[in-house]
């Protein structure tokens, strides 16, 4: 007897026979127009932090892969050029050798790091690509020796955030 | 870089300069004894001095055993560790510069910077007088 009787007031309650005045409707084509308008505009942002995060992520991994290897490389190309620069008359042909090598190196370092650090390797990359071996001061060779050097330690630093990230 | 970093690093390299110019002379001692207490897990075979402008410079590399880690904080290390994981014990070296004071102590240790390293193989090749044993070949050669 009881649940018949619930039914049925329910019925009328939704037919709006009990209750005569109009409700506020929520689902009206404004409303609805408004919701969407502004779920889009998350979506967009939602979606630029999405792609910058995966261009992160994909740095990450890319440095990971190579980068550590790659630092080492250059510090021994500044290791070697540190050596040439003992008796720089002698060893001109091979400091142009070493330096060519580090642009190597930079290219690939510049390519998987991002930030400041990135900066840097271009930086010392464009410099070493326009010293000229025939022309090149000692003083510009250990201008960028010291250069290379504070790259390294950058990367090095740089090294240090990402194991803190992961 | 943080730009106290790079004052090191450009007054290691000054040093460096003046040892590759031979304006600055470095003479090989015997190690103070203090730096050689635990010779099994660390251990200098010689240090060289030099002085600079009335200050005396002291520069050596110690060699110490590095023991296995307990834990690892992290469960990612480098690729290039999981492919050549290290075996332990193993020595490396670490260079160390430092000032002196009077009565010959080091009364202030430079930061660590990877000049520090290249400046110990410019006063090794001073001392050893590599320039002049290769001036001397070669003239004997030619």
């Amino acid at each position: 007897m009881i649940l018949p009787g619930i039914l049925i007031i329910l019925c009328l309650l939704s037919s709006g026979a009990v209750n005569s005045q109009p409700e506020p409707q929520f689902f009206t084509e404004r409303t609805l127009t408004l919701v969407a308008s502004a779920a889009s505009i998350v979506s967009f942002f939602l979606t630029i932090f999405v792609l910058y995060d995966t261009r992160r992520l994909r740095s990450f991994y890319k440095f990971r892969g190579g980068g550590p290897t790659l630092v080492k490389e250059l510090r021994g190309c500044s290791q070697r050029i540190s050596e040439f620069l003992n008796e720089y008359d002698e060893f001109i042909p091979q400091l142009s050798e070493e330096l060519a090598r580090s642009i190597a190196k930079l290219d690939s370092l510049e390519r998987k790091l991002r930030g400041p650090a990135k900066v840097s390797a271009r930086r010392l990359r464009r410099r070493i690509s326009n010293y000229k071996a025939d022309a090149g001061s000692e003083a510009e060779v250990r201008e960028i020796y010291l250069e290379m050097v504070k790259v390294v330690e950058e990367i090095k630093g740089y090294q240090r955030d990402l194991d803190w990230e992961r | 870089m943080p730009i106290e970093k790079n004052k090191w690093i450009d007054a290691a390299g000054k040093l460096l300069q003046l040892t590759q110019d031979e304006k600055l002379e470095w003479q090989p001692r015997d190690p103070p004894a203090y730096l050689n207490l635990e010779p099994d897990r660390k251990r200098v075979e010689v240090v060289y001095e030099a002085k600079y402008k009335d200050r005396k410079l002291r520069l050596y590399q110690f060699s110490y055993k590095v023991e296995q880690p307990r834990t690892s904080l992290s469960a990612f290390k480098d690729l290039a560790t999981y492919v050549n994981p290290p075996v332990y014990p193993y020595w490396t070296r670490k260079t160390v510069l430092e000032l002196l004071d009077h009565s010959g102590f080091g009364a202030w240790t430079f930061p660590e910077t990877e000049v520090l390293d290249d400046l110990a193989a410019a006063v090794r090749y001073q001392a050893a007088g590599v320039k002049e044993f290769l001036d001397e070949i070669l003239a004997v050669a030619s």
